[in-house]
Formats: structure tokens, sequence, C-alpha cells
């Protein structure tokens, strides 16, 4: 993994929890993600799950079929548009969802916005969100990283999922390390298996560090005037 | 408070360009996660091709428009004057009571409510953040026919003007959510859009006149579709 930088740049920090956005292509393992690290971190932390889906609430009722929470702390927002459209250019209707679970659960520690696939253009609105994880999987083909764009470039942390299919896809796992490097400069990646929990703990890790302790670092600061 | 800014051209309305920024697809309400009912109906069938489209504008967004958003919003605007929290709050109420159908009114809340917070962001120490402490007390609903002659107390902008804004954006807006739920083309939809803008300054001089009791309209298609829609398995807008 690269070096990390700390982020958490939210606008109002230390006045609602930290929200971390996932968003990457159809099926390349945002749900399982957010599934993950339910799992992970439910028994210590107050959690709230936001999933967008256009159609239908398919990654919602997966979570509570999955009982990733309690099934109120898992909203579905259906967002009528393209997914960046939710998440980045008009976040209200994922605002408003985040407000609403804010409200009913005051004790929540850490939000999760999990973004309805899109393409390699999506990116969080900082308003939106404090951090932003990019999932992209092998089986999409290993040039997925070279493609670079705004969210491989500019995503916090960049997961390369579902790595044991490489050898099953032909995906040449140095090649994209390399490109990765090579778009992201000192900005994080990893490669992940999340299904068999592969490297979960360095995501934990990141999110440990670099969203939750820099929320409450910030949060610590005196208020700044002028 | 409800002076506009000037803009250095003389013939230029000093509110024009505020108008502009609301109409604007990119301002941020939420709008484009709504069909109006639009997606309802096209799933019941009655909607399916431009021809019906074009029904759907003649027979129930232009009604609407002249029975319900549009009046609220020219007494509303007449309430903000001076302003009259009493009778704005009343207007609030009333927009959702004129709303059958749960996601339809749900709809208009929940633009209506990030537009009066987005105005009170963008418009600190204004009649914005006035109308959003009194809509917290009064515990109004949100409602954006009410929003919007909130956005034009504070451009300055005329009642007239305030109407064809609110009347433009929504017809648009349901002609943005055809082009995604029908085979139909852009071409086409300007097509229909320019008809219907022909049509809104007769719906606006109606509006004006309404009274109270006279507000309201009730399509049992629309309504019955909306509350169908709320269930549906897949749907790619809210309402």
């Amino acid at each position: 993994m690269n070096p990390p930088t700390t982020v958490c740049s939210s606008p109002n920090p230390g006045r609602r929890p930290p929200r971390i956005g996932i968003g990457g292509p159809v099926g390349s393992g945002k749900t399982m993600l957010c599934l993950r690290l339910c799992q992970a971190l439910r028994d210590r932390l107050s959690l709230g799950v936001v999933t967008n889906d256009i159609y239908c609430s398919e990654d919602a009722d997966f979570l509570r079929q999955q009982s990733a929470l309690e099934p109120g702390r898992i909203l579905g927002v259906e967002t009528g548009g393209c997914p960046h459209t939710a998440i980045r250019d008009d976040t209200t209707m994922n605002e408003q969802a985040c407000r609403d679970l804010e409200t009913r659960f005051p004790d929540l520690q850490l939000l999760l916005v999990e973004s309805g696939g899109d393409n390699l253009t999506a990116t969080f609105s900082p308003e939106l969100v404090d951090a932003f994880i990019y999932v992209i999987d092998v089986a999409e083909g290993d040039k997925m990283p070279r493609k670079g764009g705004p969210a491989i470039r500019h995503s916090d942390l960049l997961l390369i999922n579902k790595i044991d299919l490489a050898p099953l896809v032909g995906a040449d796992l140095d090649v994209m390390d390399r490109d990765a490097r090579r778009q992201r400069g000192t900005r994080p990646f990893l490669f992940c298996d999340l299904k068999r929990h592969h490297n979960l703990p360095a995501v934990l890790d990141w999110i440990e560090h670099h969203v939750l302790f820099a929320t409450a670092a910030r949060a610590a600061e005196p208020p700044r005037h002028g | 408070m409800n002076s506009a800014p000037a803009t250095g051209i003389e013939e230029i309305p000093a509110w024009l360009p505020g108008l502009l920024q609301t109409c604007d697809s990119a301002y941020p309400t939420g709008g484009y996660a709504h069909s109006g009912g639009l997606e309802g109906l096209i799933q019941a069938g009655v909607v399916r091709d431009a021809a019906s489209l074009g029904r759907h504008l003649q027979e129930i967004i232009l009604p609407a428009l002249r029975q319900v958003d549009l009046p609220l919003a020219a007494q509303a605007w007449r309430a903000l004057a001076r302003p009259d929290w009493e009778r704005v709050g009343e207007l609030c109420f009333l927009s959702s009571a004129l709303r059958p159908a749960r996601e339809l009114r749900l709809a208009a809340e929940n633009t209506g409510r990030q537009r009066v917070e987005l105005l009170a962001h963008l418009h600190p120490d204004s009649l914005a953040t006035a109308f959003h402490a009194e809509a917290v007390r009064g515990r109004w609903p949100g409602a954006h026919p009410i929003a919007a002659a909130l956005e034009g107390r504070l451009w300055g902008a005329p009642e007239q003007a305030v109407l064809v804004s609110l009347g433009y954006s929504t017809l648009a807006a349901s002609l943005a959510a055809a082009m995604k739920l029908l085979r139909i083309g852009q071409n086409a939809a300007q097509g229909l859009l320019t008809t219907a803008l022909r049509q809104l300054p007769d719906a606006i001089a109606t509006a004006r006149r309404l009274r109270d009791p006279e507000m309201g309209w009730f399509n049992p298609w629309l309504e019955i579709a909306s509350a169908r829609h709320e269930s549906a398995d897949h749907r790619m807008f809210i309402s």
C-alpha cells in the first residue's frame, strides 16, 4: 500500500458523524465492502448505511437479508438519474437520507454511503461525504487503473477487488499495480478479495486512522474564526 | 431584504439572473429524482409515446399547475411582501393537503424544504433565513411552490415572472423524466415543451385569480398510478 494521506475534509467536522462514500462500477464489490465493514465494525461503532440504486432497492435488501445491521439503519435511495448525479451534482436525496438516519440514530459514529454502479468519472461531493473509497475489480480487465479518470486518480482509497479471479480472466496484477501507482501517486490502493476477507484488515486500518481518527482530531480543534 | 442586486445593465431586469439560476437543472433541489407521477402512468400504460405524453402535459401537468402550484406560488408571493408568516405557513400546509397521493406530497415537501435550505445557505441574513426559522418554529411542511415564491421575492422578481419560472421548470422537468422513461428523442421533447409553453400564460392568468376554495385538482389516473408506483418492484424515480 502506498503512503497514506489524511483525508476527511468535512465542512462540519464534529457536527455530524463521519461519512464514507463507496463508489465503483456495477458488480465490483461495493455492497460486499459495505457488508464486510458492517460485520467488522458494528459491535464497536454505531453504524448506518445509505445505498443507491437507480431502479430498485436491491443493495439495501441484500444488506438487510444478510443482517448487516438492524434494518432501520439501512436506507435505500432510488435516485432516478445517473448515480453520479446523486452523489456529486445534486446530492439532495442522499443528504436527506443521511440526515434521516442521523436524526433517528443520534449516536451514529459512522455512515456509509454506497453509490449506484457508475463509470470512472463518478466522484462524491465533498459536501456529502468526508472520504471516498472507489472499488474496481480485476474481471473488468487489468487496463482499468490505466484508464484513469477522477475516481481512479482522486479517490481517497482505491480497492482492486476479486483478485482471486485474476488467473481466470487473464488479469495481470503486476500491471494493475504499476498503473495504479502511476495514476494515483501517493494516494493509497489495496488489492482485495472482500468476499474472502483478504486484505479487509488493511481497509479497516485505513478507515480507523484516516477517517475516524482524522474526524475526531479535527473536531477537537478550536473553532476557526473569520 | 427583498432588494435585488444591480446588474449594471439597465435593460436587463436585476432579478432575471437569479431566476435563471433557480431554473437551471444544475440547481440542486433533488427534483431530478421525481417524475411527478409520470413513471406510474407509464407503468399503467396511460402514457406510452410522444402523442400520449403530449396529452399528459395538456391534461395533467398544465391543469395541476393552473389549479395547485401556480396559485399557491402567487398567493405566497403576495404574503411574503409584508411578510405575513401566518398566511405563508397556511399555504405550506395547503400545498401538502392538495396532494392526495403520498409520493407526490412527499416530492413537493422534500424539494420545497431543500430549496428553502439552499436559499438560506446562499442568502444568509435574508428573507430566506427568516422563512427557514419560521418554518422550523411552525413545523411547516416543505412546499416547492412556496419556495419558488420565496426565490422570486429574494431576487425582487415580479409575480408573473415567478409563475413563468415555476411553470417552465415543472414542464421541463416532466420532459426530462420522460426522455429517460420513454423512447422519445430530444427534438420531439422540445417540440412538446414548445407547445405546452404557449399555453402557460393562460394557466398563469387563471391561477392568479383563484381564491383558496377554488384551488385543487384531482385526476384519478394520476393518483392511483402514483399510489401503485410507491410499491412497485422496480422504478427509476422516487415519485
